[in-house]
């Protein structure tokens, strides 16, 4: 099969300026894997439901005078410097004119449930790695599309069509190239990284767009005038591991394009190694009532998570975020493995009591659990049936089962803060 | 869009959620939904396995539905709630939801400029 003609800049959905070459089947030998990233999601979402604010900035996670963090900013809000994570009060700074939307989980959750059925349609191999990304594993559909980048474009129309949202999509020989190749032109962008030059293709870029490469490991580069992923290409492995250990030999495969995860779909997926919850308070708060209140509801919705996946864990975590944005973590581990709202917030509680510092207020705080272990792993049953563990294992799992038939709030537990 | 909002309601809304008559309406709230929660009268097709709102009835007034911007479901518990974003013929924009068991409508949102 041919190639293709399509742009330079590899954005084959617009009209070509210079004319190359994308690549067909038999140009990728190996794997092709598709990364899909939906376009500022949730506010796309939200000016699907309202038209009228479709040509304004849009931020999307609260009201402009609320505490919390932006969730999605539109490109036009990003214009202005506002973007996820953003604290609402900034990005209102920022871009007084925007319009501010409280999220809509529920809406956002139900279509990133029918993306992901979408991409079912072509092939079963997809990994959703968050609400609005995935990766697709295509190889081997030339009987079905003529290209790679025409398998992309009917997924990109069926996006549409049926969400009414656009989405960019990397194409490439593995999953770290087609995630840098779905961002390099967005929104609705489709690329495909040419597989004969892969060193050249990421040459150029600087090496904070190779995953894992955070802002410390970028830092370090930089005092070895390493910015481009070109330059870490010219360090040897020796000289990268004697800085870096293991990690640098992971950075040298990193900057030649070498990645062999493979794409997994769920139910293949590894384990969650913690299951956790955080509140942030509207109002930084020394009142002990309302902190214990708070552990209570995150310690209820930690263990109806770990009960739903069928896990036990044995290390709860407590974390707070004091009003001078300190934060600490500590930890304790249960002598048995458990998946009792009461256990976790026993535990939290004395975390808490033990150690938190005199005189500051609470911001946030956040329970998680770890070391998890199937439920029915390592567990056993009191010897006769009716210690108080075994009472309030029973208890929650009646919890479990209202909820399940009539909806999380349809029971609550006395005292608990939300 | 508030002109039409004080006629459709009799009041204008605020971001706050406080009623307020036009005089003292402040033009410079900011556009955002308000949280409503109110139970409405439908008309609906139910038909392949859709359901097409088609007019609802809130404090008296009937809107035609002119668009459905979206439609989403949530749930609850063994049950589900389908919600539905629309446009009115007015140009108004509201969220509906109907709860499969209990057959019954609410208005949960209106956008408010």
């Amino acid at each position: 099969m041919g190639r293709v003609n399509t742009s330079r800049t590899g954005r084959v959905n617009t009209p070509a300026v210079d004319q190359v070459n994308t690549y067909g089947w038999p140009d990728m030998p190996g794997r092709v894997v598709m990364h899909v990233d939906m376009d500022a999601f949730f506010a796309a979402i939200e000016e699907k439901f309202l038209p009228v604010i479709a040509d304004r900035p849009v931020i999307v996670g609260g009201t402009a005078d609320s505490r919390g963090v932006v969730t999605t900013a539109n490109y036009l809000a990003r214009q202005y410097g506002v973007g996820s994570a953003t604290p609402l009060r900034t990005a209102a700074r920022l871009c007084p004119d925007a319009t501010f939307i409280t999220s809509s989980h529920g809406a956002y959750a139900d279509y990133s449930h029918r993306l992901v059925e979408i991409f079912g349609h072509f092939t079963p191999r997809v990994q959703q790695t968050s609400v609005d990304e995935a990766f697709i594993d295509v190889t081997g559909m030339q009987r079905h599309f003529d290209s790679p980048v025409a398998l992309a474009k009917a997924l990109k129309q069926r996006v549409r069509d049926e969400l009414g949202l656009t989405c960019s999509v990397g194409i490439a020989p593995n999953k770290l190239l087609a995630k840098m190749a779905s961002s390099h032109y967005k929104p609705d962008g489709l690329f495909q990284v040419p597989p004969d030059r892969v060193l050249e293709w990421l040459a150029p870029q600087p090496v904070s767009r190779l995953w894992g490469i955070g802002h410390r490991t970028e830092q370090s580069l930089h005092k070895m005038s390493v910015r481009t992923i070109g330059d870490l290409q010219a360090h040897s492995i020796r000289a990268l591991e004697r800085r870096f250990g293991k990690w640098g030999r992971v950075m040298y495969d990193l900057a030649r394009g070498t990645d062999r995860s493979p794409v997994r779909p769920e139910g293949e997926q590894p384990r969650e190694k913690s299951v956790g919850n955080e509140h942030t308070f509207a109002t930084d708060t020394d009142d002990p009532v309302l902190w214990h209140a708070t552990l209570l509801a995150l310690s209820d919705r930690v263990g109806r998570r770990l009960r739903q996946a069928e896990l036990r864990g044995r290390t709860i975590t407590l974390k707070y975020r004091t009003d001078d944005f300190k934060t600490r973590t500590h930890a304790v581990t249960l002598p048995a493995p458990t998946s009792s709202e009461q256990a976790i917030f026993g535990a939290a509680c004395r975390l808490l009591v033990e150690l938190h510092p005199a005189g500051r207020r609470v911001r946030l705080l956040g329970v998680s659990i770890s070391r998890l272990t199937a439920q029915d792993e390592g567990h056993q049953a009191g010897l006769f049936g009716n210690n108080r563990l075994e009472r309030s294992h029973s208890a929650s799992r009646a919890v479990d089962r209202i909820r399940d038939r009539f909806g999380g709030d349809a029971i609550r537990r006395l005292g608990a803060h939300f | 869009m508030a002109v039409v909002q004080e006629r459709l309601f009799g009041v204008r809304l605020t971001p706050t959620g406080e009623i307020r008559s036009s005089a003292d309406f402040d033009e410079r709230d900011a556009p955002m939904y308000q949280e409503i929660n109110d139970p409405v009268d439908v008309l609906a097709l139910f038909e392949d396995g859709t359901i097409k709102p088609q007019r609802f009835r809130w404090k008296g007034h009937v809107h035609k539905v002119e668009q459905v911007t979206g439609r989403w479901k949530t749930d609850k518990g063994a049950f589900r709630l389908r919600h539905f974003a629309l446009m009115d013929e007015e140009a108004n924009f509201f969220q509906l939801a109907y709860d499969e068991r209990t057959s019954g409508w609410r208005l949960t949102r209106v956008w408010v400029e």
